[in-house]
């Protein structure tokens, strides 16, 4: 009878002793594997539209190449100096100019930075970003997606010719099939004093129509892009390009520069003039 | 016919009653522990599934991921961001050295022309030299420079005759 006694608050408390220490921590582990695999789910979900998207962006660039060409050959990834020479010196000899001195200088490089895009940000929001197996997936749904900066070369050109060449020359640079923008034009009458010098003193020297330019051009390339594993990027949400920018390129791009040729190579003597 | 005493003793009666009470608190205590029980094994059953579950996305996920050539996402991307700089560029409204040019020759007034000229971007300036044989003309040729809508300001510097007769004049024409 003691024991019938003492039964009920007996299995009363052990009830409660199970919903407090087993019962509500595996509540709290089930909320917590639920929120995971709903996570999971919209990254898996991602995963396969960024793979069909990716599959899709590909063939579009495959099946415009040329496109391709055009964007890669206007903003290389690399600085290509020879082609910025090889270009000036032909248009700068085209409208009649004599080139005396062409520079280039490496404008002050902006370290790459890891910066936040916007629009990733919000496809990091729905864990829109890879990850590995068992790695918590709203960490790496923070990694910032690095920004590659573009990079200027600047080239002075120092020149000598009549104002329409000029013009004319600046007019073909600004419209040449490379990434640039015109930062200084100079134009200044060459001095009459050499030219005084040999005429008779008395006699009036006519203006020099003879002018000196120096111009500063930054041309611009951009270093290959790494994503580094992180597929955190706008494009990847979508599944085609859009060329518009390259059709108005096309048609920005007006001065026609025929390819550079080497010539014959090989001597026994490099000094040999 | 004998008499049967049918009627229980009161000390009877409340010990039935008892084990009445006694048998209902059974009851419930065997119910709230098997509840009990019941609901913690329950949960850990539900939970392993979902561990399951979670187990089998994360497969799929690597599945998936493998089939992601790190080659042409660079490749998408790359292009990608040639295109938006290039967008960039090409958006730019500011005024070029060769639309500069055309509207200085157009602005031009006769009897006035340039020594010097300089265009500079970053200060968005148009700094020239003008040379005339009057100074009404350098006044003239300034007027012209201020009707012209496109250019924010043009402000005049020294303007001095020269030893051969010429006025010389500083124009600054901020873009």
């Amino acid at each position: 009878m003691n024991v019938k006694i003492l039964f009920f608050p007996l299995s009363v408390t052990i009830a409660f002793a199970v919903f407090v220490f087993y019962v509500k921590p595996e509540v709290d582990t089930v909320m917590r594997t639920r929120d995971t695999l709903a996570q999971k789910e919209t990254l898996a979900t991602d995963i396969s539209k960024k793979v069909e998207n990716i599959h899709a962006l590909e063939a579009d660039l495959n099946a415009n190449k040329d496109n391709e060409e055009v964007v890669m050959n206007y903003l290389p990834d690399t600085r290509d100096d020879d082609r910025i020479v090889d270009r000036i010196n032909f248009l700068v000899l085209q409208s009649g100019l004599v080139l005396t001195s062409v520079k280039i200088d490496k404008v002050s490089d902006v370290q790459d930075i890891a910066v936040s895009d916007p629009q990733a940000d919000i496809l990091a929001d729905s864990s829109a970003i890879l990850a590995p197996v068992g790695t918590d997936t709203s960490m790496i749904s923070q990694t910032p997606v690095e920004i590659v900066k573009p990079k200027t070369l600047s080239v002075t050109v120092d020149a000598l010719g009549s104002y329409e060449s000029i013009r004319d020359v600046v007019g073909k640079i600004a419209h040449v099939d490379r990434f640039q923008e015109f930062t200084s034009v100079s134009i200044e009458r060459v001095s009459d004093t050499a030219k005084s010098s040999t005429t008779d003193s008395t006699e009036q020297p006519a203006p020099s129509t003879v002018l000196n330019t120096l111009f500063t051009i930054h041309f611009t390339y951009l270093p290959k892009v790494n994503t580094k594993g992180n597929f955190n990027r706008p494009i990847l949400a979508q599944n085609r390009f859009d060329f518009n920018t390259v059709q108005k390129l096309k048609q920005s791009i007006s001065s026609a520069i025929p390819p550079m040729e080497v010539g014959s190579t090989g001597t026994n003597d490099p000094f040999l003039r | 016919m004998a008499n049967i005493n049918l009627s229980q003793s009161s000390m009877e009666r409340n010990k039935h009653e008892l084990n009445s009470v006694f048998d209902k608190s059974l009851l419930i205590s065997s119910g709230l522990l098997i509840i009990s029980f019941g609901t913690w094994l329950g949960l850990i059953a539900y939970n392993s599934s979902l561990d399951k579950k979670v187990i089998a996305v994360d497969q799929n996920i690597t599945t998936q991921s493998a089939e992601i050539e790190s080659g042409a996402v660079n490749r998408i991307v790359d292009f990608q961001e040639r295109m938006q700089n290039v967008d960039q560029k090409l958006k730019s409204t500011d005024i070029m050295p060769q639309e500069m040019f055309a509207l200085v020759e157009k602005l031009m007034v006769t009897g006035v022309s340039l020594d010097s000229y300089e265009y500079d971007l970053k200060t968005k300036t148009v700094s020239m030299k003008a040379m005339a044989n009057e100074f009404k003309d350098i006044a003239r040729q300034v007027t012209n420079f201020k009707s012209q809508s496109t250019f924010k300001s043009v402000i005049v510097g020294s303007t001095s005759k020269g030893s051969d007769g010429k006025v010389i004049s500083d124009m600054i024409i901020s873009l």
